[in-house]
């Protein structure tokens, strides 16, 4: 009936999911690897409306009128976040492009930039949640130091040996368009047709970075920037809010036209 | 015209303005959103061939008379530090392949496909001096004139067109314009490209507030003009038939 009504609460509705998604932000401020997401909005189609009658009486299409403000997606942002110093051995962080692969119960392959590994009971390297990383990698009981260079070669050195062994090589994955993975939780990734096939190598090969040892990679969300956005978001759902209110009261008093 | 007509008329002018009012604050957050301006006919459009020796001709057409023109000014930039944001600076805007044919868009929250491709967050090819962009990777650099670097080799330039007359560029939704066959585009030469910024909507929600409170206001007048006029009605049948 009234377009503007509709157009204030597509607009309420926009800014409800850019709240959701600082909130969301915010919260994984501190959880390794975590990726910020940003919405992008868009304006909806534009209409022609009939906007008078010319000279000659015939109605003349020159308005043309927005119907409001929708989500046009939602994206993940791969720009790097700063390496913390944890001293962990098994704590990589990537110093560039590139994901790790692990391995899910079901068979299928995830990827992630949270490099927080840790032993099973067997001696595998896995991540934080108990999946496998890719490769098989498995620490003998009797190593005494793990070391995990830069391209991604993993050696340990036994109790009463010199020489360290070598126990496996860690890959790493690029996509091409890593803004269209799917985040599935627990800080993974799941490829898809938007993101590309995974190109696998060694660290510092296809673009990817090569590996930190001792180094997580922290959130890459500023909490500043975060904060700016959520007053801005509140504020905007406020002056929509108050677009559905004075739709109303025109709708109120050409009730009230007639006594 | 005859006044309840009149009346009418102005109340739909003001159901438009709010529409347009309301377009604009939903699209406060809208990247590259440019303001609509309602702008409501000259009260010598409603005449017959203005003013004549008759006097005043009225067309008698009760039809709203809001059009709508864009405001081209540039919103101000936002720095995001994504790579894939691109904003436009000064007069001009991105051509992207749209199903039917050229687009134009200030909306630089760029992606790249699967294929390699430099697309819209809507998934059009952004176009370059020589067509679709193709990237190997999703951290291009694109410098101040808009040429796009894979890594060190460079790709292409960024088209940039502007039209003389903005007013031939029609808006088509998802920060889209599109061209009239009227008009014409030309090559844009007074701008620069920012890399890791966005341009974000030039709509002044204060600015909008006012109007609206004007908006209403008026309407809520116009309504007691209604009932004036029904009171003087009332009064003549009423009034006049005691008589």
């Amino acid at each position: 009936m009234l377009d503007s009504l509709y157009i204030g609460a597509s607009g309420m509705q926009a800014q409800q999911q850019n709240v959701d998604a600082i909130s969301n932000n915010l919260a994984n401020v501190n959880t390794a690897g975590y990726k910020r997401s940003r919405i992008d909005f868009e304006d909806l189609l534009y209409r022609a409306v009939p906007s008078g009658r010319d000279s000659s009486g015939q109605f003349a299409a020159t308005g043309r009128m927005g119907m409001g403000t929708a989500m046009a997606g939602s994206s993940k942002v791969f720009t790097v976040g700063d390496a913390k110093k944890t001293a962990e051995p098994l704590d990589l962080a990537i110093n560039g492009q590139g994901f790790f692969e692990i391995a899910l119960p079901d068979g299928s392959v995830a990827y992630t930039r949270n490099g927080a590994f840790r032993l099973d009971q067997d001696g595998m390297l896995v991540n934080q949640d108990g999946y496998a990383l890719v490769g098989a990698i498995q620490v003998p009981p009797e190593s005494t130091q793990v070391r995990i260079d830069s391209v991604g070669r993993v050696t340990a050195t036994l109790t009463g040996q010199r020489d360290p062994v070598e126990l496996g090589q860690i890959h790493l994955a690029n996509f091409t368009n890593p803004a269209g993975l799917t985040a599935v939780g627990d800080n993974l990734f799941q490829a898809t047709d938007r993101a590309g096939e995974p190109i696998i190598g060694n660290p510092g090969e296809n673009g990817t970075g090569g590996l930190a040892q001792g180094y997580l990679e922290g959130s890459n969300v500023r909490l500043i920037d975060e904060m700016v956005s959520l007053i801005l978001a509140q504020r905007a759902y406020e002056i929509n809010a108050k677009v559905v209110q004075a739709s109303d009261e025109l709708l109120s008093i050409s009730n009230n036209l007639y006594r | 015209m005859d006044t309840i007509a009149m009346i009418e008329s102005g109340m739909q002018s003001d159901v438009q303005r709010l529409h347009v009012i309301s377009q604009n604050l939903a699209n406060l957050s809208t990247t590259g959103f440019k303001r609509e301006v309602a702008v409501t006919r000259a009260f010598n459009d409603y005449l017959h061939g203005g003013v004549n020796g008759t006097g005043l001709q009225a067309t008698g057409y009760a039809q709203p008379v809001v059009t709508t023109t864009t405001d081209q000014s540039a919103g101000p930039l936002k720095y995001s530090s994504n790579p894939l944001d691109v904003a436009v600076e000064g007069d001009g805007y991105m051509v992207v392949a749209a199903p039917w044919g050229e687009a134009y868009t200030r909306q630089g929250s760029l992606q790249i496909d699967a294929t390699g491709r430099l697309v819209t967050s809507g998934g059009l090819a952004v176009l370059g001096t020589s067509g679709e962009i193709h990237l190997s990777g999703s951290t291009p650099r694109i410098d101040q004139e808009g040429n796009v670097y894979d890594g060190t080799q460079l790709v292409d330039r960024l088209r940039v067109v502007q039209a003389p007359d903005p007013s031939t560029l029609v808006r088509v939704g998802s920060g889209l314009f599109a061209n009239e066959a009227s008009g014409s585009i030309v090559e844009a030469t007074n701008y620069r490209m920012r890399q890791g910024y966005t341009e974000a909507a030039n709509v002044v929600s204060m600015h909008e507030m006012i109007k609206m409170i004007e908006t209403v206001r008026h309407f809520e007048a116009s309504q007691k003009l209604a009932r004036g006029y029904d009171d003087m009605l009332d009064r003549a049948i009423n009034l006049l038939g005691e008589l």
